[in-house]
């Protein structure tokens, strides 16, 4: 029994790829063999538990709740040091482009189809302050808009009334940008009840594309300040928040950030991880893009 | 968590969760109630050996429960091979569903004359089909060489055919020996498709998964995989007949994506 290969289907079969894993393990089951029966029975299988959750109100039906899991092979000073190893690498070379292993809008959206699982206690929505963004433009506006639609998303099914709030400022965001249909997809989601998965994926999709870059930054600085206050490992292990932390983020708004989120990367990297400092520098890091 | 009493305790806790996901396996391959407390205990047990060696290498990039769902289908091939050697039900009974991989799976593996499994199975009430839809169903079932009844191990895995099934043999040979030609050519006509495709249409046509399925698992949008899958088959189609497979074959082969 392969328990590797088990894991690397696993990870297909809940969207935790990277897009070459994924394009390297659709071709060897498009070529058949003992392989594809396996994904197929469990793909099949675990659809049907999933229908069964759902209908009996167990879980949201768009994907199961992810899992903290056992890490026993997990050393952190070890791909610490590669980490920034690459990142010198990266700077070295000129890299200051949001580039690497395919990763980008896509590994964004990935972000926000994970599970809804609430914000974690202690996190506080908006660092920014509430009165920021009204009329505002630019990368501010745009790191607020990433981060509010990932609040949305996180929310759905947990907090109706904090998902509304999330999307009523998502819908007033968008305003005025040519984005009509989306922003009154998000004003209908705030004046009623934010189903458990969410936006619809389109226009969550189209909202990303408006806001650019920052707002995809916006979107992984929240879901990392969730990870965070969760104390979770793997999510900085992820291709996308390694190479942001390496300094592959985009040069337009991480420019002045390189040193800090290295200083990030490498909290998270110590052992054990200095999650209360990460916790810290990810709120104020948020406030200063965000502003 | 590297005590085995955590990884003991996690086992414990998913337990219901590994019960479920095994009935759901073994029903999707045919197998009876007794079978599938024999393969559950089983399964579990492979997860407790080499204090869970399993578990233990489990990295957390997938849910848990994602990750023990693919384990287990992998153990169900396992096992299926420890009991009945390299037997597993045609991709055509799996087409064509749980009725007639069962019957399939009762015939071919276990030794049954089609007589007796189609009288277990409706005595059983195992299938809500009749017996001339039953009989009707396996004529469309590939030729396989036959266990002996009440063998449960690799010695199902006779050779030769039982007497009671040289009329059927006989009367399967030569359609078997055509379908051989199709799926060689269909094969080829797969080969022919995008990836992504290709792989679409195996889970679709040789694994039974359903649309939804296959959506959910490879993370696509539904309605335009309907669309998508219509355009494989399409291409398929025209090359199917061109490599001379006739219309009426193709419209057979491809008839369990067009329902």
């Amino acid at each position: 029994m392969d328990a590797s290969k088990a894991e690397r289907l696993a990870a297909l079969l809940d969207g935790n790829c990277t897009e070459r894993e994924r394009q390297e393990l659709l071709a060897e089951l498009a070529a058949g063999g003992d392989d594809l029966e396996v994904f197929a029975d469990a793909a099949a299988v675990l659809h049907e538990h999933e229908e069964e959750e759902a209908a009996a109100g167990v879980i949201p039906l768009h994907r199961p709740v992810r899992e903290q899991p056992p890490r026993p092979r997990w050393k952190p000073p070890r791909w610490a040091k590669l980490a920034v190893a690459a990142g010198l690498v990266a700077l070295i070379g000129g890299g200051l482009l949001w580039r690497g292993r395919g990763t980008g809008a896509g590994d964004v959206l990935a972000l926000l189809e994970q599970p809804a699982l609430g914000v974690p206690a202690g996190v506080r929505l908006k660092p920014w302050g509430a009165s920021r963004g009204d009329g505002e433009a630019g990368k501010g506006r745009d790191v607020q808009l990433g981060a509010r639609l990932a609040d949305v998303e996180q929310l759905a099914g947990h907090d109706n009334q904090a998902a509304s709030a999330a999307a009523r400022d998502v819908a007033r965001l968008l305003r005025g940008r040519h984005a009509d249909p989306v922003a009154r997809q998000y004003g209908d989601l705030a004046s009623g009840i934010v189903p458990p998965g969410g936006a619809d994926p389109e226009f969550t999709r189209r909202a990303i594309e408006l806001g650019g870059k920052a707002a995809e930054t916006g979107v992984w600085m929240e879901m990392a300040r969730f990870a965070a206050a969760r104390e979770d490992s793997v999510f900085f292990r992820s291709s996308l928040s390694l190479d942001i932390l390496n300094g592959k983020g985009p040069a337009s708004v991480f420019e002045t950030e390189r040193a800090e989120l290295r200083r990030i990367g490498e909290m998270v990297g110590s052992e054990p991880p200095r999650w209360a400092e990460v916790r810290t520098a990810l709120d104020s890091l948020l406030r200063r893009l965000a502003s | 968590m590297s005590d085995p009493k955590d990884f003991a305790a996690l086992l414990e806790q998913h337990l219901p969760f590994i019960r479920r996901i095994a009935a759901k396996l073994c029903g999707r391959h045919g197998l009876d109630p007794d079978e599938t407390d024999d393969f559950t205990s089983w399964a579990t047990a492979r997860l407790v050996e080499n204090d869970y060696g399993v578990l233990r290498k489990f990295r957390g990039d997938s849910a848990l429960t994602t990750f023990l769902t693919v384990v287990l289908s992998m153990l169900y091939r396992d096992y299926r091979v420890w009991r009945w050697g390299r037997w597993r039900p045609s991709a055509e009974a799996r087409r064509r569903g749980p009725d007639a991989t069962r019957l399939e799976t009762m015939v071919y593996r276990d030794g049954y004359s089609l007589a007796q499994a189609v009288d277990l199975l409706r005595s059983r009430g195992d299938t809500s089909l009749s017996e001339r839809e039953l009989y009707e169903m396996f004529g469309h079932l590939p030729m396989r060489a036959r266990g002996r009844l009440g063998d449960s191990g690799d010695q199902a895995l006779v050779t030769e055919p039982s007497p009671s099934a040289a009329d059927q043999d006989l009367l399967h040979a030569e359609a078997e020996a055509e379908r051989d030609r199709v799926n060689q050519v269909l094969a080829r006509a797969l080969e022919g498709l995008p990836t992504e495709d290709a792989l679409v249409v195996r889970l679709r046509f040789f694994e039974n998964m359903s649309v939804a399925a296959i959506a959910r698992a490879l993370e696509l949008e539904q309605k335009p995989l309907y669309r998508r899958l219509d355009r494989a088959l399409a291409r398929m189609r025209m090359n199917l007949e061109a490599a001379g497979i006739s219309r009426q074959q193709v419209a057979e082969l491809l008839a369990g994506n067009e329902k």
